[in-house]
């Protein structure tokens, strides 16, 4: 009877972490997924705060990658450009 | 076309949008790692669709110490089950809280279902405590040094003309509440806190 009893309890205390209402240790969250306050990078330090960046960050980085997107649009149609510059001047 | 039953040509994703929209796969991946084709139809009572937001209605960045309201206008389009779910900035994973489920809804597990108001619209709080006169279930909680980032879904989307949080179309519904009274701590939970 004493050995049920003890198997009741334990059942009990560990059914308790299950209550919604009960505070529960966080987990940490590992650094290597996360978002640092500060980065250094090729554009400069950037600023983060709880892994949302500040105005001057997200200026930035939009810069860099508008920066980005023009760089591949001149990249990857310079060719075609060329050819068509190759028949306009057949035409002359 | 029966509200219930998908279109005989199947699933019709948005058209394409060339480069318009070339970050859009980036954007996404950050915080999530699948997709299925009920994300991307338009199938009123069968689609699922997904409202996020990082920034509130003044565009600045949601602050974990702040306390933010959002008011759902009556009658909340879905034939399944609306909510709200918070996600850490740093893990993308559901916000970590002694609430332990981020989360509003109509659903009442496994937390209460949100009240709406006499009027018929719903308002949901979050942030660090429940303010005062707002039920449990329309308080999300949030830690005072955690950013988050919030998704709306609806699931079984009803029609694409029903309003839309916040009023007028593509408004950010996330509104500052400056200076809430906490709800002062049950005898329950005073009782579990003792302990």
């Amino acid at each position: 009877m004493q050995q049920f009893t003890k198997l009741v309890i334990a059942a009990f205390v560990c059914a308790i972490p299950a209550l919604p209402q009960m505070a529960v240790a966080q987990a940490p969250i590992p650094p290597s997924i996360s978002t640092p306050d500060k980065v250094e990078s090729r554009l400069g330090p950037l600023e983060f705060k709880d892994g949302a960046p500040n105005g001057a960050t997200a200026a930035k980085v939009y810069d860099h990658v508008d920066y980005t997107h023009a760089y591949n649009a001149f990249v990857n149609t310079m060719q075609g450009v060329s050819v068509a510059a190759i028949h306009k001047g057949n035409r002359r | 076309m029966d509200c219930n039953s998908l279109p005989p040509e199947g699933v019709k994703p948005f058209p394409p949008t060339g480069y318009r929209q070339l970050d859009a796969r980036t954007d996404f991946f950050y915080g999530v790692t699948g997709i299925t084709p009920a994300m991307a139809m338009r199938v009123p009572g069968i689609g699922s669709t997904y409202l996020w937001t990082m920034v509130d209605a003044n565009k600045q960045p949601i602050d974990g110490a702040k306390t933010y309201k959002v008011t759902l206008p009556k009658d909340i389009p879905q034939a399944n089950f609306w909510s709200f779910t918070l996600y850490d900035n740093m893990s993308r994973s559901m916000l970590d809280t002694p609430q332990r489920f981020p989360r509003a809804g109509s659903q009442s597990f496994p937390s209460p279902a949100a009240e709406a108001n006499a009027d018929g619209t719903t308002a949901v709080y979050f942030g660090p405590t429940q303010p005062a006169n707002v039920k449990r279930g329309n308080w999300i909680q949030t830690m005072p040094d955690k950013g988050w980032f919030v998704i709306f879904r609806l699931y079984g989307r009803l029609s694409r003309s029903s309003p839309r949080p916040g009023g007028q179309a593509r408004s950010n519904p996330f509104c500052e509440v400056a200076n809430t009274t906490p709800r002062s701590a049950s005898r329950f939970e005073e009782a579990l806190q003792a302990n």
